[in-house]
């Protein structure tokens, strides 16, 4: 990759700074999830931003607060410079217009009751009033063959089409009002590899067509790599590694990363064999909510016996030029696996 | 493979379901051998049947769905003929399933203990000491950290993986001769997976089982399988061990599903190769080849003929009217 210029403000469409969300688990507020926890990164105008992370991670709660379907507890969203949560009810309905969000499951998000027509066209209807039926008609229609529906499925119930065809749906429902910036969560994960091969495609070939921005949500590391510009690793509510994805795969940092990246089997079964020992680097999850201190990873890293792993909590820093690591002890797989090694032989783990 | 009897031999098994427009067969004739200690992977995407096999090897097909037709011959006796009796002690004793989602397998009111000396005892004549005591062999043996004292927890309180892991524990607990697992991961996050996987694999090799492993997932079944069989609409569409089906796949649909993943070093500047349109519905299988709608090297016969088992040198079966053609391609 060629050298790439030092980012200027007009090239950041949003910009995350300290956010958290607390989910309180009793009346008085004393226990509280932190589903998201302090979390900073920017997304520029026209890459997509992959956020990788796994169940319970915090990845979908973060993506509703980037499009204020949430709250935050602490910190800010900034869009296009705006912070959205200054914003009043009406001007929040015309900063709708510029993002739209895409689910995972394209049969619970699309009304079973209404025509492929009646979905797609129901945010022109909302934000663009204005427009008479027969323009919203060929709106429609554009945006079928946009997606690689045809004409006649505009009368069609989701009942009647297939998980991949409601999921082109879904996306041209999300780009009929012309959105800069697009949240896709986990919106390939309910589909056959046929079909997601499909969707991957077409969602980068509209990227390319109409200039979008994306903010892809998944649990699975190798779409999220060929997706994503950059990347963001989220564990239990923080962000504990970021980069260029040249980074996150050619000299990940943290430890969970290495985890994630050596738990990914691969269609090749002499590959396979090669990687089996690795599986040995992360211990099982923890339950859901429960308060770590220290690094909150520690209870399944090979390294977490260490005294300042089990009480401070690393903050996300530098490891490299735009790439950062929230560990104690950053470094490459194979150091760590060294590294490992002589702990577990020094000091025998009950 | 070995000239060893098999302990499973499948013959033209048939699920179907009649409905009010028409009787449909999700399943249309799937033959295939299980030996002792094999570890057989089938693979598809949903709708290619491969479920509905698993569910009709344990007669656990929900109503209407019926096997239509063939036999299941476990160690010689065939299961399609056995009473719902006989067949509740098969169950669980020489034939185990460990399903998709453990939260919804277990009951949620009562503690995996007593779930587990429940399966032990339904299958053996022991005192319920004896049964708990083997019970917390079990949950030790399946990872389970301090079993004693997790005996009486419910399953909420447990992890996905855990409670996975409780499933496992359960599923062996009568020794089984063949476990089923129908996507025994696909519920559990990456990490969890690769540690599941590898204690299946080390379970299978110390009590002597052989596993039929049910995955949409071709990289699990990579990591784990002998052997792998290619469901689509319904039929095995190709046979092989495993290493030589990754690498050199003979039938057009392995080829075009092993394309069509995002693999984790595919080159991110090229589009993925998708296989178009979609797999058909049971009630709409194709005339002739039920690929050849979406196969690139389709060509007339493919429209008409149904394409009948090709056997390839190498002990390879796959049911492609080019079948010989493209393996002697990739041999040469």
């Amino acid at each position: 990759m060629s050298a790439v210029p030092a980012p200027v403000p007009e090239q950041e469409l949003v910009v995350i700074d300290g956010l958290s969300r607390h989910f309180p688990l009793d009346k008085r507020g004393e226990q509280v999830v932190r589903a998201v926890d302090d979390v900073s990164f920017t997304i520029r105008r026209g890459e997509t931003f992959g956020l990788v992370g796994e169940s319970g991670s915090g990845k979908s709660t973060l993506a509703r607060l980037l499009l204020r379907l949430d709250k935050p507890t602490a910190g800010s969203v900034h869009f296009d410079g705006v912070d959205i949560a200054a914003l009043s009810p009406r001007e929040l309905r015309k900063l709708r217009w510029r993002m739209q969000i895409v689910f995972q499951d394209p049969f619970a998000s699309l009304n079973r009751r209404r025509t492929v027509e009646q979905t797609i066209e129901m945010p022109l209807r909302v934000h663009q009033p204005e427009l008479k039926s027969a323009e919203r008609a060929a709106r429609v229609r554009e945006l079928l063959d946009l997606v690689g529906l045809r004409a006649n499925h505009a009368s069609a119930y989701p009942r009647e089409l297939s998980g991949g065809q409601c999921q082109r749906v879904s996306i041209a429902r999300a780009l009929s009002i012309r959105p800069e910036f697009v949240v896709l969560d986990e919106a390939v994960s309910a589909v056959d590899v046929s079909i997601q091969a499909q969707i991957l495609n077409l969602l980068r070939e509209l990227q390319g067509r109409l200039g979008l921005t994306y903010l892809f949500v998944s649990h699975d590391l190798s779409v999220v790599r060929y997706m994503s510009n950059t990347i963001g690793v989220m564990y239990h509510g923080k962000l504990v590694e970021l980069g260029t994805r040249e980074q996150l795969f050619s000299s990940p940092r943290h430890p969970y990363t290495h985890g994630l990246l050596a738990s990914i089997p691969l269609p090749d079964p002499e590959l396979e064999r090669e990687r089996r020992r690795a599986h040995g680097l992360v211990r099982d999850e923890v339950a859901a909510g429960t308060e770590v201190p220290g690094c909150r990873f520690h209870p399944r890293c090979p390294l977490g016996t260490r005294e300042v792993c089990r009480t401070v909590e690393p903050p996300l820093e530098l490891v490299g030029a735009d790439h950062r690591a929230a560990c104690h002890f950053p470094q490459s797989a194979e150091s760590l696996a060294r590294e490992a090694a002589g702990e577990s032989a020094a000091a025998p783990v009950g | 493979m070995s000239e060893q009897t098999p302990i499973l031999d499948v013959r033209d098994l048939h699920v179907e379901f009649p409905l009010p427009g028409g009787t449909i067969t999700p399943v249309r004739g799937v033959s295939f051998t299980l030996d002792p200690r094999q570890r057989l992977g089938i693979v598809g995407e949903s709708g290619s049947g491969k479920s509905l096999t698993a569910l009709s090897l344990m007669r656990l097909l929900s109503p209407p769905g019926r096997i239509g037709g063939g036999e299941v011959l476990l160690d010689g006796q065939d299961l399609t003929k056995l009473s719902e009796r006989e067949m509740a002690r098969v169950r669980g004793g020489k034939l185990a399933l460990v399903y998709q989602d453990p939260m919804s397998s277990l009951n949620p009111v009562q503690t995996i203990g007593r779930q587990i000396v429940e399966a032990i005892r339904t299958h053996e004549d022991v005192s319920r000491r004896a049964a708990r005591d083997r019970a917390i062999d079990l949950l030790g043996e399946v990872g389970l950290p301090q079993p004693a004292k997790r005996f009486d927890s419910y399953p909420h309180q447990f992890s996905g993986g855990m409670r996975q892991r409780v499933m496992i524990a359960m599923a062996i607990s009568a020794g089984p001769d063949v476990l089923i697992a129908d996507e025994p991961t696909t519920a559990l996050d990456v990490t969890t997976q690769a540690r599941i996987i590898d204690l299946l694999g080390r379970l299978v090799d110390e009590h002597d089982m052989a596993v039929i492993l049910i995955t949409h997932d071709l990289g699990v079944a990579a990591s784990f399988c002998d052997d792998v069989h290619v469901m689509y609409a319904g039929r095995i569409v190709e046979k092989s061990s495993s290493e030589p089906l990754f690498h050199q796949p003979v039938h057009p649909y392995t080829e075009a599903l092993l394309n069509a993943i995002c693999r984790l070093d595919f080159d991110v500047t090229k589009p993925i190769a998708a296989i178009p349109g979609q797999p058909p519905a049971p009630q709409a299988i194709p005339e002739g080849c039920p690929f050849h709608p979406r196969c690139p090297y389709a060509f007339q016969k493919c429209t008409g003929d149904v394409p009948g088992v090709t056997v390839l040198p190498n002990g390879r079966e796959a049911e492609c009217h080019l079948a010989a053609d493209r393996a002697g391609a990739v041999v040469a």
